[in-house]
């Protein structure tokens, strides 16, 4: 593939209705929507910045309600990262992942030098969780991945979860700011001109 | 000096030699290039000439086309003009008829109340309702029934090639089938095991006292079975026989048949109909859900678990369970065994990897396999609430074992013992989905594709209907039933689940691929349009699919009583089979959605279908039937 060099592409899976989407969502869009929509599979592209060049970061978001085996390997051989989803307010959402890892599993080969995160979405549900923290980090030991608890609604985490995954590939060196950290740095910088002046 | 001039001469002259070596031949050549130039001018000039006319031929079919569509949009509101008046008709026609039957119910229930040995008055009464009623029907609601149904009839000979069986189509006028087929099937099994007791019983019981013993028995837990010999070749054979069990709907279907019987004695004006009075039916309190069980007892010896409530039945103890389709109920809850009657095929599944749904399917219609009923029913039990139904995925593993339990148990395991309702609605999707031929089928595939995308909604929807009638009977039942169904969630809003939803979901379960195993590049261009079709499915209204899902409205399995007098749903039965007959031959489609819609929203004969439809005998007699009001 000739875009293989210039992209960078990202999955996600999880079970129907855990927040994939709104994920997704938050990070590209930076909103959070309350409907109740299906995904079939959706495409976002980002610019990110990667080994001092930029790339498109192409975030596969795949259905919950797991249709075809045909499709998700499909997803699967395409992708270089992935991101499992579950929702803390079910547990069978967590159950759902371990065929969805092993399919990974069978098809790359090894996890060891893929990025994967587990994910517990909806952390703002507190009230009604079923799958406490420890439970989701202990299944990330098993499975030598990352782990992080997120909350698309609230918008906790949801930066850290990609910028985490980036920093999970060894391959290259990749970040999500534009322009190198060149923006990220001014921003700082004016932020701190800013209260100087006021000093 | 005079050397170089000679010089000069000399290549003068050489260069004039090849002057003229180059002259020579150029002229004629020169020459036939100017005739070739002059034959492609003229070759242009033609095709000029060619364009011009062929540009006047489309526009003169252009402007024909026109003509005839702006026809066929008149034709159109015409026949939906007819169509609204012929429902009002027939609601008005429904609403007297119910007046009348409400009358004849009292005068019977007083005339045997009373008089309960007074055969002849009797008779002389009750063939005075019944002629009345026939009266009434043919006078009030300005439906010419005995008219209308010869034209039926005609029609129905005509078509009768057709795969659907007329002839049982045409059987049940009444919107009451459902009951009809009940009071008629059960006798239909009893009698062939009663054969030899129930003829004397019929011949010995006078009619009178064949009646009244019915009314004084309704109270005491009596068996008493009659059969009517009718006359005219039609064998009305109506057993009666009130067991404990059947309680009400037994009582009042012995009401019914025992009428039945007046009619046959005193108004013997119709001797060749075997008239099973629709009013009658009308009042019969049955579930709907079609075909009932059949229930036999048995005694317990290995335990096992009641399809209603759920509990075991216990050792040495009398348990019911249904001939055909396999059920298990205590016998207080067999009312609530779940309906229809699915003569299940659900052991029949071959082992191997080729069964079809046909295989899944029961032979009777409606063809649709246990397990997709079984599923349906619980899932609208207690799913309708539940956030994210069908999107939400249960267990895999309880799935697969479930699945496995209604696909090869013999018994069904109770689903009501299965806390998480998205497994159920996984072994639903998981079974649709692991047909070895999606539920829209390889073939039909590229056409519902196709049907999906043109923007028009009636052209679209046509194409569907189509598409629809060409399904084996078991997807179309199915998927009917499923439709049913699905409309259900999406109106429950507690599901979150709305049509769009629902399509998403249910997309690439029902849609699938035109090929067993597509390419990735043909899976990523479907899965896009797969929720499409669902959506579209979808919004076919519910009517015209429960007359796949619940076909007992058009019962195809009773051959008797070739027509009743009164004719409501099951007129659609032999109508609209042809007009599926029609659909591939008729040019353009765009009115038949419509047509075929609202042929079966306003469940009455419809005439003016056929007049798009090209040009044939049968037209006269649909057509006319509107005009009737």
């Amino acid at each position: 593939m000739p875009e293989q060099s210039n992209d960078y592409r990202v999955v996600v899976f999880g079970a129907g209705g855990v927040g994939k989407s709104s994920l997704v969502l938050r990070f590209v869009k930076g909103t959070f929507r309350d409907t109740y929509i299906p995904t079939v599979e959706d495409t976002y592209r980002q610019v990110i910045s990667c080994d001092k060049s930029v790339c498109t970061l192409q975030i596969t978001d795949t259905t919950g309600s797991h249709q075809f085996p045909a499709m998700q390997r499909l997803s699967i051989s395409k992708g270089h990262a992935f991101i499992l989803v579950y929702s803390i307010t079910s547990r069978q959402s967590l159950e759902e992942l371990k065929p969805i890892y092993q399919q990974i599993l069978a098809i790359k080969g090894s996890v060891e030098s893929i990025p994967i995160m587990l994910v517990g979405n909806k952390s703002d549900e507190t009230a009604q969780r079923e799958v406490e923290t420890k439970v989701g980090e202990t299944q990330a030991t098993s499975w030598k991945c990352a782990f992080m608890e997120t909350s698309a609604k609230t918008n906790s985490n949801v930066k850290e979860l990609f910028q985490e995954l980036l920093a999970l590939e060894k391959k290259r060196d990749m970040s999500l700011s534009i322009d190198g950290k060149r923006s990220g740095k001014q921003k700082r910088a004016d932020k701190l001109k800013g209260k100087c002046s006021v000093m | 000096m005079e050397m170089s001039v000679v010089n000069l001469f000399n290549q003068f002259q050489s260069l004039g030699a090849h002057l003229d070596a180059l002259n020579e031949n150029i002229e004629p050549q020169f020459l036939q290039m100017a005739v070739n130039f002059e034959d492609c001018r003229k070759k242009w000039l033609l095709a000029g000439e060619e364009l011009v006319s062929c540009k006047e031929v489309l526009a003169k079919v252009e402007t024909e086309r026109g003509a005839l569509e702006v026809k066929l949009k008149h034709a159109r509101n015409q026949v939906d003009v007819e169509i609204r008046r012929r429902q009002k008709a027939e609601a008005v026609y429904e609403k007297l008829e119910r007046q009348v039957q409400l009358i004849r119910e009292l005068l019977i229930a007083e005339n045997n109340g009373s008089s309960v040995h007074l055969s002849e008055e009797q008779r002389s009464a009750l063939a005075f309702l019944s002629t009345h009623s026939q009266a009434a029907q043919d006078a009030k609601t300005n439906l010419n029934s005995s008219r209308r149904l010869s034209r039926v009839e005609e029609s129905i000979s005509l078509l009768s090639d057709i795969s659907y069986d007329q002839t049982d189509d045409s059987l049940d006028w009444d919107s009451s089938v459902m009951k009809n087929v009940r009071l008629r099937k059960r006798p239909k099994r009893r009698s062939s095991r009663k054969l030899t007791d129930a003829p004397p019983q019929a011949v010995k019981k006078p009619r009178s006292t064949g009646r009244t013993s019915e009314r004084n028995n309704e109270s005491i837990v009596a068996k008493t079975t009659i059969t009517l010999p009718a006359s005219g070749g039609i064998e009305a054979v109506s057993t009666i026989e009130t067991v404990p069990y059947w309680t009400r709907s037994r009582r009042r279907s012995a009401l019914a048949d025992t009428t039945t019987t007046d009619h046959y004695e005193t108004a013997s004006e119709a001797p060749s109909k075997p008239v099973s009075e629709t009013p009658v039916q009308f009042q019969t309190p049955q579930i709907k859900g079609g075909k009932k069980h059949h229930f036999i007892p048995k005694t317990v010896i290995k335990s096992e678990f009641c399809a209603p409530c759920g509990r075991r039945t216990k050792f040495g103890k009398i348990y019911l369970r249904c001939q055909e389709c396999r059920i298990v109920t205590h016998p207080e809850c067999r009312d609530n065994c779940p309906l229809p009657c699915n003569p299940s095929a659900l052991e029949t599944p071959i082992r191997g990897t080729e069964t079809t749904l046909a295989d899944f399917a029961p032979t009777s219609s409606p063809r649709i396999p246990a397990l997709v009923i079984y599923c349906i029913k619980e899932i609208e039990r207690r799913g309708l609430h539940e956030v994210g139904l069908y999107r939400v995925s249960g267990h895999e593993r309880q799935v697969k074992e479930l699945k496995e339990k209604l696909v090869r148990g013999k018994t069904l395991p109770s689903l009501n013992k299965v806390e998480d309702i998205n497994v159920i609605t996984g072994v639903l999707k998981d079974f649709l989905r692991n047909l070895p031929e999606p539920l829209l089928t390889f073939r039909l595939n590229k056409v519902f594709m196709e049907a999906a995308e043109i923007q028009d909604d009636d052209n679209s929807l046509a194409l569907l209907y189509q598409a629809i009638s060409e399904l084996p009977p078991p997807n179309r039942d199915t998927l009917a039933c499923l439709m049913i169904h699905l409309h259900k969630v999406s109106q429950s809003m507690d599901t979150k689940m709305d049509v769009s939803n629902l399509a998403r979901v249910f997309g690439p379960t029902l849609v699938g691929h035109a090929v067993p195993d597509p390419d990735p590049m043909t899976i990523l261009h479907d899965t896009s349009r797969q929720p499409r079709i669902v959506e579209r499915l979808l919004s076919i209204p519910g009517s015209y699919w429960s007359r796949f899902a619940h076909p007992d409205n058009v019962d195809m399995e009773t051959p008797r009583n070739t027509d009743t007098p009164s004719h409501k749903v099951s007129i659609l039965g032999p109508v609209t089979t042809p007009e599926h007959q029609m659909l591939p031959k008729t040019p353009s489609s765009s009115s038949l959605s419509q047509r075929v819609m609202q042929t079966l929203t306003s469940t009455t004969i419809f005439g003016s279908k056929s007049k798009a439809t090209s040009a044939s005998n049968r037209q006269g007699s649909f057509f006319a039937s509107p005009q009737l009001k």
